[in-house]
């Protein structure tokens, strides 16, 4: 074989192949373990991807919220104290763009006219027809015993089937004409909305009443009330119906200003009598004292992280630069040291904030007209989890029989809590899977704050509050799911507890509050606590940087204005 | 009318099983071609640490990539190929890519009764890791892959007369490697 065809298949190549393409080896007993941390990492990336983005959609989400509360609130006030609305009487029906808005005036009129040139034409009462009265049980309406002529054709090219005419703000009677298929006849019905009660009986105009105009190419006949005497007998004198005699729209029309202004007078008096009620009981209930319950739940971040190798006390090699104090011996291997650095970077990326809340009994007192003086007690539970691969082994050795004697495994959280570990040689191990750590811490509070109130509307207000607590540690703890990894708790006043037993912190609420009762207001929003003092006490010997820690949530609260009439 | 389906097989299963993110079925795939697949880094790879890196990088692309298997061809071949991928990617950032000045002596006469049944697969592994790195890729994608050298230009960005004079080089070291190795043990044979 040649050089120049040295680079085509023959027995070398078949025989490589042969011999590698199937081959198998052994891996790394370690290999999986490795492979599962970093699928561990990805996953949590992903997770937290996730977290960011389901909180950046409930702020969104809330932000709309609020932004649709505040401009229906003000909306909704903007018409309630508009002078000329009118109580119990309810909006019109939506009417058909398409079509110009015409008022009840000018329909009136316009009929009342037509009624002219057909009295001018022919004004005839005339004996009720079989033909009539079938149309008129047909559409299930009541007859009077006069009817009227009518020229209908013209309502013919007019409105269209379910159309409304529009009215003048303040009152809101609707009208409409509806076509019968296939005949040469149609119905106009009309009402005023509301409910008939027997007192408006005889009122034409009344909230409630309903009149139906059945217009046919011969004859009109209106009914008027819900009243109207049984099939045969007369219309009794006096009820304005449209039995005793047709009246045209125009008189209607007159009728109908003089009810509204009636119907104006008895409302406005009985929302006067109203509000005098409401200012009374406002009065009596405006006592300075208020309970208040509050619940946020929040996501808390513990700023702490792990230390940096480089920066880890060693008597071997002592960096100055530490910000750890020196401690003994940490015997690190290359291994451990490489260990040390992917465990800070794990911790760094896998940390990620769980449920955690605080509930809070309050007092208030009314300082001024809008601010209020908050105080109580609370309690408040702050958790944060992690997952590792990473376990600190640590080591004594007895001085009199130089025997080494080991520890129980810890997170390396834990370890670099204290002064740059404690034993006499310390290594960070991985483990063969991952296991998860949660960081909990339980606080008894006393907040005191104040609050300030704005009102957008009778119902609906806006508050800022902000305030500081004392922060009371009952209990701190690191609880690994892998049981060869030792948990650690640390009761309230425990000596060993690296963490601070007393530290303050200042929060700051804002948000929107609904008036439930005149007594009980609801009001939710966003809520940011930090403390001003790190979690561990002496954050200048512990290892691992400490920052301060922070917890963003949402607040929820309830509050009870006091009767000063019941004291 | 019911329809009939047909039934999934325990290949599809796992991979199902790893698209789902289920740890077990993810070391069950895991089992099933960690042997071949280190195998294959070691050919690709100088060293076998380096071997384990390019493995575990593989094995993670595969599990955040599965759902992309389109199942048109064994599970086994897409998992190979990706390791290979992964293989020239780390060869490539570590800019071991470039032909280095190769000191072994080159065969000169090719011969046509190849057998290499005495030789172990260890090495067999060592005189292919003993290349240079463009020329241990191009031995591993041409000879033993099957891939033709236009395919092999594409992959590593070389033309494919490149590719061809690359292979004939490794192939001759590869061959003098083969004839030193065959010398010797004659010569073992002889001096017993």
């Amino acid at each position: 074989m040649s050089s120049a065809n040295n680079h085509k298949r023959n027995t070398l190549e078949d025989e490589f192949q042969r011999r590698l393409f199937d081959a198998e080896a052994r891996p790394a007993p370690d290999l999986w373990a490795r492979i599962d941390h970093d699928l561990t990492v990805q996953e949590n990336k992903d997770y937290k991807k996730r977290v960011l983005f389901y909180r950046q959609l409930a702020a969104a989400c809330f932000v709309l919220f609020a932004l649709t509360g505040t401009l229906l609130a003000y909306y909704y006030n903007g018409h309630l104290n508009q002078g000329n609305a009118q109580p119990g009487i309810a909006s019109l029906p939506a009417t058909k763009p398409a079509n110009a808005p015409v008022t009840v005036e000018e329909a009136m009129s316009a009929y009342a006219a037509q009624q002219e040139e057909a009295s001018a034409m022919a004004y005839t009462p005339v004996e009720e027809t079989a033909e009539t009265k079938s149309v008129a049980n047909a559409a299930g309406m009541r007859q009077g015993k006069q009817t009227v002529n009518a020229e209908s054709s013209e309502l013919s090219n007019e409105p269209q089937a379910g159309d409304y005419f529009n009215v003048a703000p303040g009152y809101s009677p609707y009208l409409g004409y509806t076509p019968m298929p296939g005949r040469s006849r149609g119905y106009v019905s009309g009402g005023f909305p509301g409910s008939n009660s027997g007192a408006t009986q005889g009122n034409l105009f009344a909230p409630g009443n309903r009149y139906t105009q059945i217009i046919t190419w011969e004859s009109v006949t209106i009914t008027f009330g819900n009243n109207t005497p049984a099939a045969g007998q007369p219309f009794p004198l006096g009820n304005q119906s449209m039995a005793a005699k047709p009246k045209s729209f125009a008189e209607m029309s007159e009728a109908h200003q003089a009810s509204r202004q009636q119907t104006a007078e008895v409302a406005q008096g009985a929302l006067a009598a109203q509000q005098s009620k409401s200012a009374d009981a406002v009065t009596k209930s405006n006592s300075r004292w208020s309970l208040n319950l509050a619940y946020a739940p929040s996501v808390f971040e513990q700023n702490i992280g792990l230390p940096d190798p480089l920066a880890m006390p060693s008597s071997n090699n002592r960096n100055m630069l530490s910000i750890a104090a020196s401690g003994p011996s940490v015997n690190a291997s290359q291994e451990s040291f490489q260990n040390m650095t992917a465990a800070r970077e794990e911790f760094e990326e896998s940390t990620q904030p769980a449920y955690s809340y605080a509930v809070e009994a309050k007092a208030g007192f009314k300082l001024k007209e809008k601010l209020k003086l908050l105080t109580g007690i609370g309690y408040s539970e702050s958790r944060t989890r992690s997952k590792s691969n990473y376990i600190v082994r640590q080591f004594w050795v007895k001085p009199r029989s130089n025997e080494r004697y080991e520890l129980s495994p810890s997170t390396f959280f834990v370890s670099s809590l204290n002064d740059g570990f404690s034993s006499d040689s310390v290594s960070v191990a991985r483990t063969g899977d991952s296991y998860a750590t949660e960081y909990k811490y339980r606080h008894l509070t006393v907040p005191l704050g104040l609050q300030y109130e704005q009102d957008i509307n009778k119902d609906w207000f806006v508050y800022v509050a902000a305030g500081a607590a004392a922060n009371f540690l009952l209990e701190s703890s690191v609880t690994a799911s892998n049981q060869d990894v030792q948990s650690v708790s640390y009761a309230a006043n425990d000596s060993e507890s690296p963490f601070r037993n007393v530290q303050f912190s200042g929060n700051a609420s804002v948000g929107v509050g609904k008036r439930i009762t005149p007594n009980l207001t609801l009001a939710l929003g966003p809520e940011v606590r930090h403390y001003f003092s790190t979690l561990v006490a002496d954050p200048d010997k512990a290892a691992a940087p400490q920052g301060r820690p922070y917890a963003i949530g949402m607040n929820m609260s309830l509050n009870y204005q006091l009767n000063s009439s019941r004291k | 009318m019911k329809l009939f389906t047909k039934p999934k097989s325990e290949e599809d299963k796992l991979i199902e099983g790893c698209i789902a993110g289920k740890r077990d079925m993810q070391r069950l795939l895991y089992d099933l071609y960690s042997r071949k697949m280190m195998a294959v880094c070691m050919r690709y790879a100088p060293t076998s640490f380096e071997a384990e890196d390019m493995m575990q990088e593989g094995f993670v692309k595969v599990f955040a990539n599965i759902q992309n298997f389109k199942r048109d061809c064994p599970l086994e071949f897409w998992v190979r190929r990706i390791m290979i991928n992964t293989a020239l990617k780390q060869l490539r950032q570590k800019s071991l890519m470039t032909v280095s000045h190769e000191t072994e002596e080159a065969g000169n006469i090719a011969s046509e009764d190849v057998n290499l049944t005495g030789y172990s697969m260890d090495e067999l592994l060592g005189m292919i890791q003993s290349l240079a790195p463009r020329y241990r890729m191009v031995f591993n994608l041409y000879a033993i892959e099957g891939y033709n050298h236009k395919e092999i230009g594409e992959m590593l960005g070389i033309s494919e007369g490149t590719s061809k004079s690359q292979y004939s080089r490794a192939r001759a070291i590869l061959q003098g490697m083969l004839e030193r190795q065959d010398k010797t043990y004659q010569e073992h044979v002889i001096s017993q």
